[in-house]
């Protein structure tokens, strides 16, 4: 395969992973739409990172890091005590509110 | 605790921990410090090594780097009136912008933000009673104050400047008009019945304000909002449900003063899927909780069996 075709396929397959990024996402809402957050089940809490959109959904025994409302899977991180809300996300930390029982704070 | 979204753990801290960082100890709006108001007494003066002359009863303002653990803390000056007198206000609200940056609500109504030490700016309040700080968006540079009347500032972040300033005591027939469209007809002038007759019954009086004020409050003032992308600004209210009203979300166009479109809690009962339900939140920490707007203009709000983000406008 010719250089020049090399790289028409490679931007091709380049925009379409971008745009099926962008849907995973959810980037582009209409006016109206609404999308349930399906990671974040009913007691959990939830919060925003304002600039880049990500949101953090904490189900009491981990927090999920999605990219977006649209974002089904996300990145999961195990959270340590009896339990723990998420009450802040700024850049790439999270503040949680734990119960941590018996265990002793390190 | 602080934890990072790799999964590291930065800072923890337990129930013990009574003065810094504690239960009230939040993380400032750029992740890279926790910050904290702390009134001056004997544990905070020891636990702080603050210098003799912070006189009891007086506030600090704390932060620490998450990355080095350094720490400031800044002594609260509110006494700078015209007259040189100290101020008989108290702080209200804080959030941490970052380390050593903190914007503070009093009592007066007056925001100030304090950076390295000193008050860079101050704006002075329009209204006495209970002030908060209901969002900072570094995007648009500004940061919405909700006074105790109830009524929305937009203050430019950098410069201290206000923008403008939305009450719907001011607005009665706007809201009316907004509050009108939900089936409610009449809604908000009951309430501010419904507050008057409660208020002469019990003999209870806000303070610092006059019956008909507090009255006008809850039916046409706000607990909080959020800057929108566009420039607009979601407002929100539970303060009319305690007398018979109830609460609302709706879109503000700051330029025109007008409420946009139909009131939202309505717009979604129609629109969410089967099962998700949203109940509306109330109060102070509620919605602190449960109102988030993100860069796509989505806002997100619980329902009953999941989150959900809507687009607004």
């Amino acid at each position: 395969m010719k250089t020049g075709t090399m790289r028409l396929v490679l931007a091709v397959l380049g925009v379409h992973l971008v745009l099926l990024s962008g849907l995973a996402a959810g980037a582009v809402p209409e006016v109206g739409q609404v999308r349930s957050i399906r990671v974040a089940s009913e007691g959990a809490s939830l919060a925003v990172e304002r600039s880049s959109g990500s949101l953090a959904v904490c189900d009491g025994a981990s927090v999920t890091i999605l990219k977006g409302p649209g974002d089904a899977t996300g990145r999961r991180l195990p959270v340590p005590g009896r339990h723990a809300d998420v009450v802040a996300f700024a850049r790439d930390r999270l503040l949680l509110a734990v119960d941590w029982d018996e265990e002793l704070p390190g | 605790m602080v934890l990072d979204t790799a999964g590291h753990e930065l800072r923890r801290w337990g129930p013990g921990d009574q003065v810094f960082p504690s239960l009230t100890t939040r993380l400032s709006m750029d992740g890279s410090a926790l910050a904290d108001m702390i009134e001056v007494n004997k544990e905070s003066r020891s636990q702080l090594a603050l210098p003799g002359d912070y006189a009891d009863g007086t506030f600090v303002l704390v932060s620490e780097r998450l990355a080095d653990r350094s720490r400031r803390v800044v002594q609260l000056r509110l006494w700078e009136d015209s007259k040189g007198k100290r101020s008989t206000t108290t702080p209200q609200d804080m959030i941490g912008l970052g380390p050593g940056d903190f914007l503070v609500t009093v009592g007066n109504g007056s925001l100030l933000r304090v950076q390295a030490g000193d008050k860079s700016w101050s704006v002075q309040g329009q209204a006495n009673g209970r002030c908060v700080i209901a969002d900072v968006d570094p995007g648009s540079d500004q940061v919405l104050v909700v006074d105790g009347r109830g009524a929305v500032t937009s203050v430019e972040l950098g410069s201290g400047e206000r923008r403008w300033r939305w009450s719907g005591a001011d607005n009665v027939a706007e809201v009316e008009r907004f509050l009108d469209q939900t089936g409610q007809h009449g809604g908000a002038r009951k309430v501010v019945g419904e507050a008057l007759n409660r208020m002469s019954r019990t003999g209870h009086q806000q303070a610092g304000a006059s019956d008909e004020t507090a009255a006008l409050r809850v039916a046409y003032g706000v607990e909080t909002a959020r800057a929108l992308p566009d420039g607009k600004v979601l407002l929100a209210s539970s303060l009319g449900v305690p007398y018979g009203g109830r609460a609302w979300l709706a879109v503000l166009d700051p330029q025109s003063g007008k409420l946009l479109g139909t009131e939202v809690f309505d717009t979604l009962a129609t629109r969410t899927p089967p099962g998700a339900v949203v109940r509306p939140t109330s109060g102070g920490s509620s919605w602190e909780e449960g109102l988030h707007v993100l860069p796509s203009g989505e806002v997100v709000l619980p329902a009953t069996q999941t989150w959900i983000a809507v687009k607004l406008q």
